[in-house]
């Protein structure tokens, strides 16, 4: 069974994780059962951490893969189209096979402009809910982040703000260089605390300086 | 052979130091930066900045104008006197781009496939990546613009046209 024809609105975010991790060579009722016993351990396991106090209850046990782009709210992944999410995640795979050029469009860059114009304030709803399952391809995200960012009017802004604050937490340096390259774009003094917060936490040199130099403009334009 | 910086445009994130740290202690380097080092007739077009780098920022606008549209421009300076060792040959060769005054810091190196090698451990050893952002640039064509160092019609080029 391919990711393609699989039932994506029957699943949860963790469904999803475990179908991705699995593999395709297994017999789907093998799945199924393992799928069954990992769950029933995994209740156990939680169940009697909550109980003797170690773990806060309502946790989400798939927790480290949505924290690189955690949902903005829960009404978000409730309100978007899943055929439209469906187009994003085959732009985005696709996008996987381009090799990106600072200054240069790109197939990605087009298609994703296109959607952006058909549907702007649906389609930026439908990134952010592919980017919350953290699924893409690392560079394809940041080039996507850079484009977003200068896309559309301050109708759309809140949207792409969000988008691209999550985007400076990803565990990905490239991710992160395109969401700071994005506040780069927006220009916008407002930014520049939320810059020197990621400042705090960079690790990458190129990046520290990076952020510096972005913060640096902004705070000049205040 | 004198020493002078030389800059050639990059994706910076191909380059960071960090990841590229255990690939040098292994005696060997990542893959990535070699998308960033297209020849062509094995020449490698690179720009002459000043030691002070006070033409940095013109460089990097000579060179970003050479897009489709102007964008965040990232770069790779480096000191020529690392091209001695691995016997890399420096042309003077003029530029293309619409800054005519900046034309005369384009050069070309000489290149085969073990120099290529050769140059992209040295960049990665001692290289300085840097990045400026398109609102910088977008300010420094205006400039040019306003300063005539640029032609008029380079001002379409801010919205991507």
């Amino acid at each position: 069974m391919s990711n393609t024809d699989f039932n994506e609105t029957a699943l949860s975010p963790g469904d999803k994780a475990i179908q991705a991790e699995s593999s395709t060579a297994l017999p789907q009722d093998t799945i199924e059962t393992s799928r069954r016993r990992a769950k029933w351990l995994a209740a156990l396991v939680l169940g009697a951490a909550i109980s003797t106090g170690q773990v806060p209850p309502f946790t989400h046990p798939y927790g480290r893969r949505r924290e690189e782009f955690p949902a903005e709210s829960s009404t978000l992944a409730a309100g978007v189209d899943p055929v439209l999410l469906q187009n994003v995640k085959d732009l985005f795979e696709k996008g996987a096979s381009e090799f990106f050029h600072d200054g240069m469009d790109s197939n990605f860059s087009r298609s994703l402009l296109s959607l952006l114009g058909s549907r702007a304030a649906d389609a930026l709803s439908a990134i952010a809910e592919y980017l919350s399952g953290n699924e893409g391809n690392p560079e394809v995200v940041s080039e996507a982040l850079r484009w977003v960012a200068e896309f559309g009017g301050p109708d759309t802004l809140p949207k792409r703000w969000s988008i691209l604050r999550r985007g400076l937490k990803s565990r990905f340096p490239v991710v992160r260089d395109g969401a700071i390259l994005g506040f780069a774009a927006l220009d916008d003094p407002r930014a520049h605390s939320l810059l020197l917060e990621a400042r705090e936490s960079e690790q990458i040199r190129e990046l520290q300086l990076l952020i510096e130099r972005v913060a640096a403009r902004l705070e000049h334009r205040r | 052979m004198k020493m002078v910086l030389l800059l050639r445009k990059i994706k910076q994130h191909r380059w960071y130091k960090e990841l590229a740290k255990p690939f040098l202690e292994a005696d060997d380097i990542p893959a990535d930066p070699f998308g960033d080092l297209q020849t062509t007739e094995n020449l490698l077009s690179v720009w002459e900045v000043h030691e002070d780098r006070s033409n940095l920022v013109r460089v990097v606008r000579a060179v970003a104008m050479g897009g489709q549209r102007i964008d965040h421009t990232g770069y790779i300076l480096f000191d020529s006197v690392h091209l001695d060792a691995a016997g890399i040959e420096l042309q003077q060769n003029e530029g293309r781009s619409d800054d005519k005054g900046a034309n005369g810091w384009h050069r070309d190196l000489v290149l085969s496939g073990k120099k290529l090698l050769a140059l992209a451990k040295l960049l990665l050893e001692h290289g300085e990546t840097g990045t400026i952002t398109k609102p910088e640039l977008v300010d420094a064509v205006e400039e040019g613009i306003r300063s005539g160092e640029l032609p008029e019609s380079c001002r379409k080029k801010r919205s991507g046209g």
